[in-house]
């Protein structure tokens, strides 16, 4: 049974790293770069070699749950390739059609000659289609110049389409194969084989990053997925191994899709070397060659203030130097208003006179003062940020008090390794004190203790109640290290808690 | 049987009748509700100004406002046959000729004093009061304009240049809140209507009418006052952003906001969330403060503050992204979050509302030069020779790069006093592209 969850896993990492998500990247080059905040990796091939142990008895009882899960899964696919369920194939081969008579149309309208032949490129090029329209059933398209007609090489006259052998109702596609069967027979193909990891980073912007340890032959496999699920969306081959869905809005809600396809294992040790920003991920990276790691995540909370400072760096040289300008143009309006040149700034003045609304005050604390004369040449200053011709970042410091709990300061990083059979969740703490106070804590449960209330509430609901930090939980603490170590969490509870499959 | 079948004739008979009764019942007193049915919201704010006398105007009536839409785009209609809109004009007029008369009796008064504004203690309260028919406003100015135009073909200049006057400060009374705090979007709905209101109906009914001195200076008077007291497009900025402020902080401290359901702020003590909200709502109000310096430096200068503008919604709309590190400072994600809904990106509206100042201090300009011409004076040639008239100055262009004053321009047809309007091209008095002072047919001025 534990292997029907960790099938349920698998084909959701594998659907969601597809498709999930728009700014989507499989680059082959890195998973981390100088904006990573949260790194990690999963053992996809362990859970592979399960999932394909598991589909080849799938008509015992046990994987009931996993067969259930593929179907509906598949339902999905084929049934979101149409643009509506109910739809029968030839009606919406009809409705592709339109769009290209449409086209056409347009395309009269706008040129002295009418267009002679089908050329779907050029009215891709000219903006008349955005995707080009696709025949469920496979069928081509032609254009009947005299009659104005689109006629599919399946189902007719697009304005009178009728059905054809070929058509499949989505919803009962599983007709000569099982979802089951046609995954074996593409694991038997050798065309997509998950081995090692799917490495895994996010960025500051909620961008993942994504590199698939394995063997995929890219051209076979889009055949195979088009052949397993009619209608499923077209597919382009851009370079080599760079594909390009042409996937409509309703089918996960995306509109297109650039997915990289990595050929062959990617050894561990190239990819990351010792790059500078990478550095910081060595451990992580590490923790990779151990085979019993089965999924590990870093949270560089470091990176992150970082980030932090620097973007609150830009945003309070941004607002001062706005400030600058509209002193500025504050002492122009004095001067023509007053025909006096103002010499040493006064903002009491400038309110006063109307040529200014507010008091400015610059977010770092500098004093503004006027250099030159204001009514030629002369500007304004930022004691911390400069002139506008000339502008210096200031220094900041986000203080403690700013920040949710001012032990965050201290906090560096937060490591996640889970193997088959224990979790470990470490922080690193670089205050001796901050340190002494979390150890103390998690060694004194009661009143004392830390209220992770919050944070478990985030969690699935059936994890919630799974782990009790001063019960289960070993405290061990290495250098800046402090570790939460859990002999029994390991991956195989986790996702028999998970799925509630014991 | 004969008397069994007599009886159900009667009863069918009884039954017929009941039925026509019965229809007639309910008809009667619904039709003439639907034909008469007042055009004015009910679900809206009352209006406050004179113009709550035709509040009831049916909607059926209402709708002849789509005959003033053809003397839109048809500069020089004035000078031709007025047609239909005119008829139309008629027929409004006469359908609610009491109310009109009243209204020119009472224009004198009504003129002389301003608008009024509202309580400064209902700006903070975070109340938003329900705002007035727009739709209705719009559509009552139009009918209205058409009535003048009626009275215009009838030579009644004086009622023409009335029903406009009266327009026009009806629409000064929206922006400035007629007892609450009126929010940018009346104040674009004031300029909408000021546009309807003076325009070339309005500047060629006082060249044609032969008016005494002491009733232009009247006209003079009762518009400048008006254009010089009305609220400084900053100020309408700040009533809009502190009203939003106050509301949406209002409503942020409710049990059931957003911010309280959310997922990740649900856990937090009731204090931590009343810290965030109120921080947030200090960097918003920053923030506002930066953008109306913004507005008030920049006031001379309509191309700066379209830059310094987009330059604001830029940034805004990238600090409103989502960053996990939003999550180390959630009161500024939250400000950021909501700023970004919140503040217009008003540049455009402030061409506009410079715009609709252009237009009333070009008919200022109008009626001083028409006071002061003497009868059978050639039509000044240059800029100059029209302030030697005028005896007042040419505002200047803020719209050019040197702010040298607005263009004067005359020729057979019209004489001109124009800025060159944000495309910052000189379209030589061109309706649409430039912005015009005013826009006066010279046969006109030529018959005083």
């Amino acid at each position: 049974m534990k292997k029907n969850c960790i099938n349920f896993i698998l084909i959701f990492l594998l659907s969601a790293s597809i498709f999930s998500h728009k700014a989507l990247a499989i680059d082959g080059v890195s998973v981390l770069n100088e904006e990573t905040i949260v790194a990690g990796y999963l053992d996809w091939g362990y859970l592979y070699k399960n999932f394909i142990d598991s589909l080849k008895n799938i008509n015992k009882p046990e994987h009931a749950g996993t067969k259930s899960f593929l179907d509906h899964f598949y339902k999905r696919a084929t049934s979101g390739a149409s643009a509506k369920t109910d739809d029968q194939p030839f009606e919406n081969c009809a409705k592709s059609g339109m769009i290209l008579v449409g086209a056409i149309e347009m395309y009269d309208m706008d040129h002295k000659d009418r267009l002679k032949h089908l050329d779907l490129e050029t009215l891709k090029k000219e903006g008349y289609i955005r995707n080009i329209p696709v025949c469920p059933s496979n069928g081509v398209y032609s254009y009947d110049y005299d009659q104005y007609k689109i006629i599919c090489s399946k189902h007719g006259d697009v304005r009178n389409p009728t059905p054809h052998d070929d058509d499949v109702s989505p919803g009962s596609l599983i007709t000569a194969k099982t979802p089951a069967e046609a995954i074996l027979e593409l694991h038997s193909r050798s065309i997509f084989y998950p081995q090692g990891k799917i490495w895994f980073s996010i960025n500051n912007y909620m961008q993942p990053r994504l590199i698939l340890e394995g063997s995929f032959k890219p051209v076979e496999l889009i055949e195979t997925i088009k052949s397993l699920i009619p209608g499923f969306p077209e597919a382009e081959i851009l370079q080599k191994n760079l594909v390009r869905f042409s996937i409509p809005k309703t089918f996960f809600a995306v509109e297109k899709l650039i997915v990289e396809i990595v050929p062959g294992a990617i050894k561990i040790g190239s990819d990351f070397s010792a790059d500078i920003y990478n550095k910081g991920w060595q451990e992580l990276i590490s923790s990779a060659q151990s085979k019993k790691m089965k999924l590990a995540i870093e949270f560089s909370i470091d990176k992150l203030l970082l980030h932090a400072k620097k973007i609150t760096q830009k945003e309070r040289l941004d607002t001062c130097l706005g400030n600058i300008r509209i002193l500025q143009a504050a002492c122009g309006m004095f001067g023509n208003s007053t025909g006096k040149v103002m010499k040493n700034l006064d903002q009491d003045k400038l309110i006063a006179g109307k040529c200014l609304r507010f008091p400015v005050i610059c977010p770092d604390q500098g004093n503004y003062s006027i250099s030159g004369n204001i009514n030629q040449s002369g500007v304004v200053k930022c004691s911390v940020h400069g002139t506008n011709s000339k502008p210096e970042l200031g220094s900041v410091n986000i203080p403690a008090s700013d920040l949710p709990d001012p032990r965050l300061k201290y906090l560096a990083n937060i490591r996640l390794l889970l193997s088959k059979t224990d979790l470990a969740v470490k922080f690193k703490i670089t205050d001796s004190n901050a340190r002494n106070e979390l150890r103390s804590k998690l060694e004194k449960p009661g009143k004392d203790a830390i209220d992770t209330s919050g944070i478990k509430s985030l969690l699935p609901e059936p994890l919630q109640g799974i782990a009790n930090v001063e019960k289960d939980a070993q405290v061990i603490e290495k250098g800046e290290w402090i570790e939460l170590f859990y002999d029994r969490l390991g991956l195989d509870f986790l996702i028999s808690s998970l799925t509630g499959v014991k | 049987m004969m008397q069994i079948i007599n009886s159900w004739k009667f009863d069918l008979k009884s039954a017929l009748h009941a039925i026509i009764c019965l229809v007639l019942i309910f008809a009667l007193p619904i039709m003439p509700v639907v034909a008469s049915q007042p055009a004015y919201s009910s679900s809206k704010r009352p209006l406050t100004s004179f113009m709550k006398e035709f509040q009831n105007v049916s909607a059926e009536d209402l709708t002849m406002e789509k005959f003033a839409h053809k003397l839109y785009n048809n500069s020089g209609f004035t000078t031709g046959e007025t047609g239909k809109p005119a008829e139309a004009g008629k027929k409004f007029y006469e359908a609610y000729k009491d109310k009109f008369e009243k209204l020119y009796k009472e224009s004198g008064k009504i003129l002389a004093e301003l608008p009024k504004t509202f309580p400064p203690e209902k700006l903070k309260s975070g109340k938003l009061a329900n705002g007035i028919d727009f739709r209705f406003s719009r559509s009552i100015v139009r009918c209205f304009q058409l009535v003048a135009l009626y009275h215009f073909e009838q030579k009644d200049f004086q009622r023409a240049v009335k029903t406009l006057l009266l327009s026009n400060w009806f629409a000064h009374s929206i922006a400035r809140g007629g007892g609450e705090p009126p929010s940018l979007i009346d104040l674009m709905i004031s300029i909408a209507i000021r546009k309807i209101a003076v325009s070339e109906l309005l500047w060629s009914s006082l060249a044609r009418g032969e008016f005494s001195p002491k009733w232009l200076a009247y006209a003079e008077k009762s518009m400048a006052e008006l254009e010089t007291s009305q609220p400084a497009f900053s100020e309408s900025l700040e009533w809009e952003l502190t009203k939003t402020l106050s509301f949406t902080k209002k409503e942020m401290k409710k049990s059931n906001s957003e911010l309280k359901t959310n997922k990740l702020t649900k856990n937090l003590s009731r204090e931590k969330q009343t810290e965030i909200i109120n921080k947030s709502f200090d960097i918003m109000n920053e923030n506002h403060k930066r953008v109306l310096n913004f507005c008030t430096v920049y006031r001379l200068d309509p191309a700066e503050l379209e830059k310094e503008m987009n330059h604001i919604t830029r940034s805004l709309v990238d600090r409103g992204k989502f960053r996990i590190t939003k999550i180390l400072s959630p009161a500024k994600a939250v400000a950021q979050i909501l700023e970004a809904m919140t503040m217009p990106n008003f540049s455009r509206a402030y061409d506009q509302y410079l715009q609709v100042r252009y237009l009333e201090k070009g008919t200022i300009l109008l009626i001083r030069f028409l006071t002061r011409r003497k009868k059978g004076e050639p039509l000044p040639e240059t800029l100059a020779d029209f302030e030697a008239v005028a005896q007042a100055r040419i505002p200047r262009d803020l719209y050019a790069s040197d702010k040298s004053q607005c263009l004067y321009s005359v020729n057979k047809k019209w004489m001109t006093i124009y800025s060159i309007g944000r495309n910052r091209v000189d379209n030589k008095g061109d309706q649409e592209d430039d912005f015009i002072l005013f826009k006066v047919p010279v046969k006109f001025i030529n018959q005083l």
